[in-house]
């Protein structure tokens, strides 16, 4: 009896931490880590409990960016993850997703772990924890680039969402990925009035991260329009809103007041970027950073080739193919206008490569 | 002997049919994704954004 009851109160305690964990309550879940952690004894005499004990442990490990315990956790779970029913596997999956979100920038992987995930989606009772699930797919697949999901998947969270008058902020939070894809798919008025909305919402609230982010993806919608002077106005807003400088809203700042001939504002943005990278220890956009410096600072020079040779194959080395196929076309295009038709043929074919890449990526997932 | 001989081959064949695709799928092209320029909250509080996570009320 004395058992039963123990086993009972771990589960609930369990259950308890895995919420507090998704909705990313770091202060309650460390409570409730250390409430668990002191009944470590209970667990060890099952292993069932020890296992989904484990599972909620991922993911705080990863909301607590401790990603070295997040893989030493994975691999602890992984072979006894038979152990867990319906519930705990939709969990498991659902972090593990995450995991390769956070610690590889890996979408695809990410992919199939949810795809595992939506297998067990029908023992969820819970319709919010259903629609979020709907939410990260949404988000996952606007990474990926197929819009038509991310739609799909979209509209489907904000139906639930759109009855319960306590998740506006999720409700706007969703305008905000329809907004993006409105952008993808180039109906632009479309993203502007979504946009706009979220706008609205969390200047009732008075939500800054959330007007910074419709702020920035104003901007992104303008530059995306080749409007660059409003896309300036909207990003430099975006950061007013935030603490701190992010560094996509910086690159975006730099190089769309590089189109504008701002070359002074454009560099300060640059500089500041670069900081914003280092402190996020960001690899991606510091040799973005770099390669933006060296088209329009030193177009022509023979530091122009060697930083774009370097960023190529760093883009290359890491599989970042969107990128190889962006800088090699660039680079190419300098070739050919130099009249150096084989290494622009070199970077043209570097270019076509990686646009096969992608294509064949898309078609194995 | 030659049905044996025959089923042997047959066998064979599959095998290395069975490797060469599971040798391709080890091989099979792998990209990272490059992060896109539009900003979202939620999940990207926990991708990207680690200061949001703090936010308790972030996923409401």
């Amino acid at each position: 009896m004395q058992a039963a009851n123990s086993v009972s109160r771990l589960t609930d305690l369990l259950n308890e931490f895995y919420f507090n964990v998704k909705v990313q309550n770091l202060t309650r879940a460390t409570t409730l880590y250390k409430q668990l952690e002191d009944s470590y004894d209970e667990f060890e005499a099952n292993h069932q409990l020890q296992t989904q004990f484990n599972v909620v442990l991922f993911g705080y490990a990863l909301l607590n960016v401790d990603f070295e315990k997040a893989q030493d956790l994975l691999e602890k779970i992984e072979p006894v993850k038979q152990l867990l029913d319906d519930q705990w596997c939709y969990r498991f999956y659902l972090f593990k997703g995450l995991h390769s979100i956070i610690c590889n920038s890996d979408f695809n992987d990410a992919r199939t772990s949810f795809e595992v995930a939506e297998q067990r989606l029908g023992s969820i009772d819970d319709e919010i924890e259903r629609a979020e699930y709907d939410y990260k797919m949404a988000f996952m697949y606007y990474h990926l680039e197929d819009t038509l999901h991310s739609v799909q998947y979209i509209t489907k969270a904000l139906e639930t969402f759109r009855d319960k008058l306590e998740y506006n902020k999720k409700i706007a939070s969703c305008e905000l990925i329809l907004g993006l894809n409105s952008i993808d798919m180039k109906q632009y008025e479309q993203a502007e009035e979504q946009f706009y909305r979220v706008l609205d919402y969390a200047n009732q609230i008075g939500d800054n991260s959330l007007k910074s982010n419709a702020l920035h993806n104003l901007g992104l919608l303008y530059a995306s329009q080749n409007k660059a002077s409003a896309a300036v106005h909207w990003l430099v807003k975006s950061l007013s809103a935030r603490k701190e400088v992010h560094y996509i809203t910086a690159y975006l700042l730099s190089r769309e007041n590089y189109k504008l001939g701002n070359k002074e504002d454009a560099s300060e943005w640059l500089q500041k970027g670069i900081e914003s990278c280092n402190n996020y220890g960001n690899n991606e956009y510091l040799v973005r950073f770099k390669l933006l410096e060296a088209y329009y600072e030193n177009y022509g020079t023979s530091n122009f080739k060697t930083v774009y040779e370097e960023g190529i194959a760093y883009f290359h080395k890491e599989k970042l193919w969107r990128y190889v196929d962006e800088y090699s076309e660039q680079l190419a295009s300098y070739y050919r206008q130099q009249e150096l038709y084989k290494e622009a043929a070199e970077y043209y074919a570097l270019a076509s490569n990686a646009r096969n890449k992608i294509c064949q990526s898309e078609g194995l997932n | 002997m030659k049905k044996i001989k025959t089923t042997l081959v047959v066998l064979g064949l599959g095998l290395l049919a069975v490797l060469i695709f599971s040798f391709s799928q080890n091989f099979a092209p792998q990209q990272k994704n490059a992060e896109r320029e539009g900003l979202v909250t939620g999940v990207s509080a926990w991708a990207l954004d680690f200061n949001q996570v703090f936010d308790s009320s972030q996923n409401r």
